[in-house]
């Protein structure tokens, strides 16, 4: 079985196909789970990397997030996506441990936070250039901040399974994901 | 603390995260058509959400499907459980740390750290388990049980060796005097001795199965665990595949970017040789024009002189015309 790229993993996935799978996992196919690890490892690692930073964490709870989920699999609700739930239950147990750590303010130490390198005559950076300094930008920003974004650019998910994956509506989904943008514009600014 | 928003924003952010309608996306066209400072917002909010776009994705450490393919319990509520050795609490380890299967997902008490645990006592357990057969085997081997006439009856399955102890050869016939005659103690010891090694051989047996029971189980555990190995491996060699793939992709995107640029730029190039020609054609035609008028009036001044010159003439000639009318 092949694995599907990041993006067409995420929120765009194909929920029958997962549906099947968790069904197939419950009749007692431990394969079927298997191939549901495959197919989520990469987006719950980075949900997990970029509210947590670190890569040990977010290494120990995928591993905490799919046992979770392979435990309660029979409680799985197949009226909303399968996405949105282990996406949900990445970003709570990664919240929660990151509360348990507090180490909110410290970062990974292989990130550096971009200095004058956008500066000088080549101002006009090439949009990978950018993305690069965006995504240290996004290293120091808040967790609520880092989230939205992760969810939304990186995962894809529209405002309705942000809402449901964030527990909130999606008028604040839209509100909370305008502040962060305009607050990393504001931080790519300062750079320049 | 929140900046107060305008609508319009609202709306460029909608169309550019593919949440608005056609009407809106047409309303934003139009806005964007009269307007050239939201013109210029909303390509810097375009470009922000390009480079978003192409922040690289963190890639999954190696391992850690193999990790969690070889820590997958049993499907919960599923029938039988050939593929795994031990129930799923068990290899959890749900009971040891007091897990509520039933409890809602916001109230479980497992962290990562006993899933770590979890993960990190796993072999230990299968070792134990292993280690706990194989101590059964030594200690029946080692321990021979003393046999007694009170612990005939304990052993059944005597019976069935004893049976197999008389063979054809010693049955006799023709000879009923013989066979009719038997001491009074013979019989005893004998049946002592045929339940004694009747008893060894079903211990014997005992054994022999406890060790093929030992064997089979660590077969299977070995099949068990190659098998999620070759899995893992798979699904490793898959997604370094995938890996590449994305590398490859990403490295074709740079390209298509840096194209883009090159081109853009080309395209500014020749804006600004555009504007230029317009520029010098437009001095041109202005030159031309200022030419053309000096030309005229060059012209009118000419005619207004030469209409001036045959006033004079005219004047000159009526003055000569009245002079001569006079001397006559």
């Amino acid at each position: 079985m092949r694995s599907p790229t990041f993006a067409a993993v995420a929120c765009t996935s194909d929920e029958d196909d997962d549906r099947v799978l968790v069904e197939r996992y419950l009749s007692g196919d431990r394969d079927a789970f298997t191939a549901l690890v495959v197919r989520y490892q990469r987006p719950i690692y980075n949900a997990a990397f970029w509210v947590l930073r670190r890569h040990e964490d977010a290494h120990d709870i995928s591993q905490t997030v799919f046992l979770k989920v392979a435990e309660r699999a029979d409680e799985y609700d197949p009226k909303y996506k399968f996405f949105s739930w282990i996406y949900r239950i990445a970003v709570n147990e990664s919240l929660n441990l990151l509360r348990r750590q507090r180490h909110e303010d410290k970062l990974e130490d292989d990130v550096e936070i971009a200095g004058d390198e956008s500066a000088g005559p080549e101002r006009q950076a090439s949009a990978a250039q950018l993305a690069r300094q965006l995504r240290k930008a996004m290293m120091t920003m808040a967790t609520s901040d880092r989230l939205v974004l992760t969810l939304r650019h990186f995962s894809e998910c529209s405002y309705e399974e942000m809402a449901q994956i964030l527990e909130i509506d999606e008028k604040t989904v839209k509100s909370r994901l305008f502040e962060a943008r305009r607050r990393l514009r504001g931080l790519l600014e300062d750079w320049k | 603390m929140t900046q107060k928003h305008s609508p319009l924003t609202e709306l460029m952010h909608a169309v550019l995260d593919g949440e608005a309608s056609d009407a809106e996306a047409r309303e934003l066209e139009m806005r964007l058509a009269a307007d050239p400072a939201a013109r210029v917002e909303f390509e810097g909010w375009k470009r922000l959400f390009e480079a978003l776009g192409a922040v690289p994705k963190e890639h999954a450490p190696e391992g850690l499907v193999a990790s969690i393919a070889a820590a997958i319990p049993q499907a919960p509520g599923a029938a039988g459980g050939a593929s795994q050795p031990f129930p799923a609490q068990r290899v959890l380890g749900h009971t040891l740390f007091g897990v509520s299967r039933r409890a809602p997902i916001r109230s479980v008490t497992m962290t990562e750290q006993t899933t770590r645990r979890i993960f990190a006592h796993r072999k230990a357990w299968l070792g134990a388990g292993v280690a706990a057969a194989a101590a059964v085997v030594v200690a029946q081997v080692a321990f021979d049980f003393p046999l007694a006439k009170d612990v005939v009856g304990t052993v059944i399955p005597a019976q069935r060796y004893r049976a197999a102890q008389n063979g054809s050869e010693q049955v006799q016939l023709g000879a009923p005097a013989v066979q009719a005659a038997p001491t009074g103690t013979v019989p005893d010891a004998s049946r002592a001795l045929a339940e004694k090694s009747a008893a060894e051989s079903a211990l014997k047996a005992d054994k022999a199965q406890t060790e093929l029971k030992a064997d089979r189980m660590q077969s299977e555990l070995k099949a068990d665990r190659a098998q999620t190995e070759l899995k893992a491996d798979r699904m490793q060699s898959e997604l370094k595949a995938d890996r590449a793939q994305s590398e490859l992709k990403a490295d074709r995107m740079q390209t298509e970017m840096k194209a883009e640029k090159a081109q853009a730029e080309l395209k500014a190039d020749r804006m600004q040789s555009g504007l230029k020609a317009d520029r010098v054609q437009s001095e041109l035609k202005a030159d031309r024009m200022q030419t053309e008028m000096k030309a005229e009036k060059a012209q009118a001044e000419l005619k207004a002189d030469r209409m001036q010159t045959e006033m004079k003439a005219d004047k000159v000639q009526t003055e000569l015309k009245a002079d001569r009318t006079s001397q006559q």
